[in-house]
Formats: structure tokens, sequence, C-alpha cells
């Protein structure tokens, strides 16, 4: 049962072209003396090595397809062994999906040999299409990211409305505290005031009314001599009155002792 | 009333929140089956510029192709179309 294989192998820069395909010829002979069938070959001329090989920093690199036995191969790479022109080989069994690959691969460049104008209108009619295919791939990502990004944004912007809002309305209930604050006090104020000036009226009154007791008094004493009797009376009537005026008095101190300290509490 | 705004973080600009793009394996996406050691333009895009091969964490690519993809990086090392260390590789 034969598989298929793959060997590519690198040939020294050293060598003249036909060296090289004197050794690619001896190779190929020898797979087809060993009963193998050969599919494709393919050299890729001169090549730049990522990394030296043999203190060489270029090679030939050739690639042979073919059917095989798989007793062949051990015998296939030692003969790459040992020959000196050959710095490095690989050998790679291939599998349905590998030989299917190669084939379109193979297909492409022939049609690329054969019709190399046609080939490179239509290579360019599959760029374009590649790239308009592409280009809508990339429009639609964009698109979508655009949107996503709008969709962010938005919400973004309807949490700082939102958060705006809350803020204001903390800050409404703040000032709405504040200013009842203020109005209360305005107002204990205002009481205060009215009831100092109720007091001051009273005080007045009193004041008026111990005049005229005083006033009294003094027309008493005047009239002492007269009405000794009455006088007495009335003497007694006005000390009642002004003990009454002088508690009064008091009363209102406390009051207005009291007044201020429930203001000072307030504050 | 400064208690109420620490309590509150508030931000200049709107916070930028990464909309994750889910990952897919592009070879099962595609209908690639086979990943050719030769082309090596291709598997530079399996690898850093460094030369390490990509985890599958950032390529996406399934078990079945990473396997794949590193055999074939593999491979093209050792023809020395890709390199197993390098510099500043892209």
């Amino acid at each position: 049962m034969q598989k298929q294989y793959e060997t590519v192998f690198i040939m020294t820069p050293v060598l003249s072209d036909e060296q090289m395909k004197e050794a690619v010829s001896k190779f190929q002979g020898y797979l087809k003396k060993n009963g193998a069938e050969i599919v494709y070959e393919d050299h890729w001329g001169l090549r730049k090595l990522t990394y030296p090989i043999k203190k060489k920093s270029t090679g030939f690199y050739h690639l042979i397809e073919f059917k095989a036995e798989p007793e062949l191969i051990a015998k296939f790479e030692l003969e790459l062994r040992r020959d000196e022109r050959v710095i490095r080989f690989l050998t790679v069994a291939l599998d349905k999906h590998a030989i299917a690959y190669n084939k379109k691969k193979r297909m492409e460049k022939e049609k690329a040999v054969e019709k190399s104008d046609e080939k490179t209108e239509e290579k360019s009619d599959k760029k374009v299409k590649e790239q308009a295919e592409k280009v809508s791939e990339e429009k639609v990502e964009k698109e979508v990211r655009e949107e996503a990004d709008k969709k962010a944004e938005v919400k973004a912007d309807k949490d700082a409305e939102e958060k705006a809002a809350k803020e204001a309305e903390v800050k409404a209930d703040k000032d709405a505290e504040e200013k009842a604050d203020k109005e209360s006090e305005v107002k204990a104020d205002k009481d205060a005031e009215e009831k100092a000036d109720k007091e001051s009226e009273v005080k007045a009154d009193k004041d008026a009314e111990e005049k005229a007791a005083k006033e009294a008094e003094v027309k008493a004493d005047k009239d002492a001599e007269e009405k000794a009797d009455k006088e007495s009376e009335v003497k007694e009537d006005k000390d009642a009155e002004q003990k009454a005026d002088k508690e009064d008095e008091e009363k209102a101190d406390k009051e207005d002792e009291k007044q201020a300290s429930e203001k000072e509490k307030n504050k | 009333m400064a208690q109420q705004q620490n309590s509150e973080i508030r931000y200049l600009a709107p916070i930028a929140v990464d909309i994750k793009r889910k990952k897919y394996c592009r070879f099962k996406k595609s209908g690639i089956k086979y990943i050719d050691y030769k082309d090596a333009n291709f598997l530079m895009k399996f690898v850093n510029d460094q030369g390490k091969i990509l985890p599958r964490r950032i390529t996406g690519t399934s078990v079945k192709y990473q396997k794949k993809v590193s055999k074939a990086i593999k491979r093209a090392r050792y023809l020395a179309l890709l390199p197993y260390v390098a510099d500043l590789l892209k």
C-alpha cells in the first residue's frame, strides 16, 4: 500500500546550477528506481535561511511530492543524509487533507502559468472581491463596535443624568431643610422680637403705672394731711399694685431667660 | 454634604467598558483542514515577534487546530522558514 509523501530538502548555495540539477535528478532517479511515483516537483530556488545552517545563510530549496511504500522512506532519507550537498531535509507523510490542499495549490499554479494574463485578471478580481468582503466584514464590525460604543455612551449619559437628578434632589432637600431652618430661626427671632416688644410694652405700661402710682403717692402725700385714712387705704392699694408690678417684671425676666436659653439650644 | 459627596464616586468622562468579543477558531470558521508548514507568511500570524508560538487563549484557535499550527510552525522552523529565536520579527 503506497502512501503519499512530501520531501523538502535544502542544498548548499555553493553549488552551480548544473551541480544542483544533477543532485535533484539523482534523488528523482533513486525514487523512480525504487518504485515510487513522483506526483509533483517544485524548485523554490535560492532562498534566505532565517538562521544559518552549517554556516550557510542561504540555500536551494527543492520539493518532491511522491507516492511510495513506507519502507522506502528510510532508505531515501539515508540517501539524502549521505549526500554532502544536502544541508537539511524533511519528509512528511501527507493525509487526505494535505493531498487535497496540495492539489488545489497546484491547480492554481498551473492556471497561473497557463493563463498568466487571464489569471492576473482573475486574481485581481478575486483580490478585489476578497478585499470587498474584508472591507464589508470590517465595516460590519465597525458598525457593531460603533453601536456598542453609542449604547455605552447613551448609558453613561443616562447614568450621569440620573446622578445629576439625584444630586439635584438631594440638594433641593438640603436647601429646603436649610430654608426651613432659617425660616424657623427667623420665626423664632420674630417671635422673640414680638415678645420683647410686648414685654417692653408691658414694661412701659408698668412704668406708667408706677409713675402713676408715684404721682399718686406724691399726690397722696399732699393729700395725706387731708385724707389720712383714705390715703392709707390708697397706699395699701398702691403698695399692692407695686408688688404685683414687681412680680410681673420678675416673671417677664424669667421668661426672657428661658427664651434665650432655648435660642441657644436651637442654634 | 461633604460625606455624601465622598460616598458617590464621580467620573469626569464615562468609563470605557470593553465589550468582550467572542473569540473563534479561524480554521473551523473558514473550513481550513490542512495547515501548510511551507507557508511561512501565514504561520507568522501564530507567532509573536520573538518567534514564539502564540497560545490558544490569544488566538482563539481550537485544540485540534492549535496542535496542527504548532506542528506546522515547528516544521517550518526546522526548514529555516521560521526562526527558532528572533528579535523584532514582523
